[in-house]
């Protein structure tokens, strides 16, 4: 084969091109890659593909941004409703009276027991302030007398919970099946105060009767109109002494 | 040739386009290929590789003249292809981004195994003295044949200084115009335009008479 610099593009050719000599390159460069040095990077190509997550396709990269932000706005609405949930339950919670059962069953007074077996009231003995300020005596009367046993008294039991405490420990309470009645009772309570005295129709009894009306109610166990009746009864018989049965 | 990469796009290279064909064939661009291997396929890698695997050694190869050193370059070349494949957006030719990452690992090769040389290949445009043909091998008849004549050009490719030799094999291995080479390479048009005509030149010189 003959080569001469008019065949390989001499001065008037393209001087970035030499059709032969590049045929000539071409039949002499035959070098490769080892096969083991091919096989080494094919694995490796398959084993990044396998290996690492394919990029997103368009559809998903179309999708992700809303995706995410209605992620955000489920959980943002799920936790305000939530904290708003709880947060009225809470306000409930403090808007129960603070009712405090007796550390001591056989704290209750005795002569309060019958009346306790036949309704649930007595666990509401500390009482809401509108209803203890409709009974002022009573209140006065358990904040006097020294605590003793059989009496109930308006502190708080020995060894029962902090006064901070009360509130919640109270609340689970007027849950139960138990506090219902009692709170049914509260609310009935305030309808009581417009019944009439207990001494209602005895104005123009002599005071024989006033007194055994007394006894008799205290047999009853209803110390409270006893009570009453009895304040009313040295109004107005300021020198007539009381029985025994009925002081 | 295996090496020599045809231009698989139509017409030549026509911009930028980002999106894959749904399925590849052997008439797929470099490009779509590369494509479907971010994608996923890595039988569109073996078909990239099948491409480009014996043009990017023999450049190595014949700028470094070790066949060690080109066999540990190579290897890096493509894993770095392989781990770029995620982020792989079509801003050129395939095979000038693939020569780029040959390019940048020849310099790499240059620092360290000439630590106190200047590693640039910009100074050496001139006209670089070629053997002159050796008159006792000259052949003496027209039957030569042609392993002798190639092993002329591959002792004249050999002697070329390494700016002009890289252009000349990124022409003739990448199948790169003088713009690519250029892009490739680092260099301006002309520079890289000048590169290679000072190779063919030497080339055609040292074979002629060969006949």
């Amino acid at each position: 084969m003959a080569l001469n610099e008019r065949d390989m593009g001499g001065a008037d050719g393209n001087a970035e091109r030499d059709p032969r000599l590049e045929r000539l390159y071409r039949e002499a460069a035959r070098e490769g890659p080892p096969a083991q040095l091919d096989a080494a990077i094919l694995a490796a190509a398959r084993r990044e593909v396998g290996a690492r997550p394919r990029p997103l396709s368009s559809a998903l990269r179309r999708w992700h941004v809303p995706v995410s932000i209605a992620a955000v706005v489920v959980v943002t609405v799920s936790l305000v409703i939530l904290v708003k949930e709880e947060g009225g339950e809470r306000i409930g919670e403090a808007r129960v009276p603070p009712v405090a059962a007796p550390a001591d069953p056989s704290a209750v007074a005795p002569t309060q027991a019958p009346r306790a077996a036949a309704a649930p009231e007595p666990a509401a003995e500390p009482l809401p302030k509108p209803f203890l300020a409709e009974r002022p005596r009573e209140a006065q009367e358990r904040a006097a007398a020294p605590a003793s046993p059989g009496t109930v008294t308006a502190g708080r039991p020995e060894g029962g919970p902090p006064a901070h405490m009360e509130l919640r420990s109270a609340a689970p309470a007027a849950d139960t099946p138990q506090a219902k009645p009692m709170a049914r009772a509260i609310a009935a309570k305030p309808a009581a105060s417009d019944r009439p005295p207990a001494w209602h129709g005895f104005e123009k009894e002599p005071p024989e009767k006033w007194l055994a009306r007394i006894e008799e109610l205290l047999r009853q166990g209803r110390t409270a109109e006893a009570e009453d009746m009895r304040s009313e009864f040295k109004r107005r018989f300021p020198d007539h002494p009381l029985t025994p049965a009925s002081k | 040739m295996e090496g020599t990469t045809a231009r698989h796009l139509p017409g030549g290279w026509q911009g930028a386009y980002c999106q894959p064909a749904m399925t590849w064939s052997a008439e797929s661009s470099d490009e779509e290929l590369m494509l479907h291997y971010r994608d996923g396929d890595a039988a569109a890698f073996d078909a990239l590789y099948a491409r480009h695997k014996g043009g990017v050694y023999r450049y190595l190869l014949r700028q470094c003249r070790d066949a060690a050193a080109a066999e540990e370059m190579f290897q890096d070349v493509w894993m770095n292809l392989i781990r770029a494949r995620v982020g792989y957006t079509v801003q050129a030719r395939f095979a000038t981004y693939l020569y780029r990452l040959a390019h940048n690992r020849l310099i790499d090769h240059y620092r360290k195994s000439r630590p106190g040389a200047m590693v640039s290949l910009d100074a050496e445009d001139g006209e670089a003295p070629v053997d002159p043909p050796d008159e006792r091998e000259r052949p003496q008849d027209e039957a030569l044949d042609a392993r002798r004549q190639a092993a002329r050009l591959m002792e004249l490719i050999a002697a070329l200084p390494e700016a002009q030799r890289e252009a000349f094999l990124l022409q003739q291995e990448g199948g790169m115009s003088v713009e690519e080479i250029a892009q490739a390479t680092g260099v301006t048009r002309e520079t890289a335009k000048s590169r290679l005509r000072y190779a063919m030149s030497k080339l055609r010189r040292g074979m002629l008479g060969w006949r």
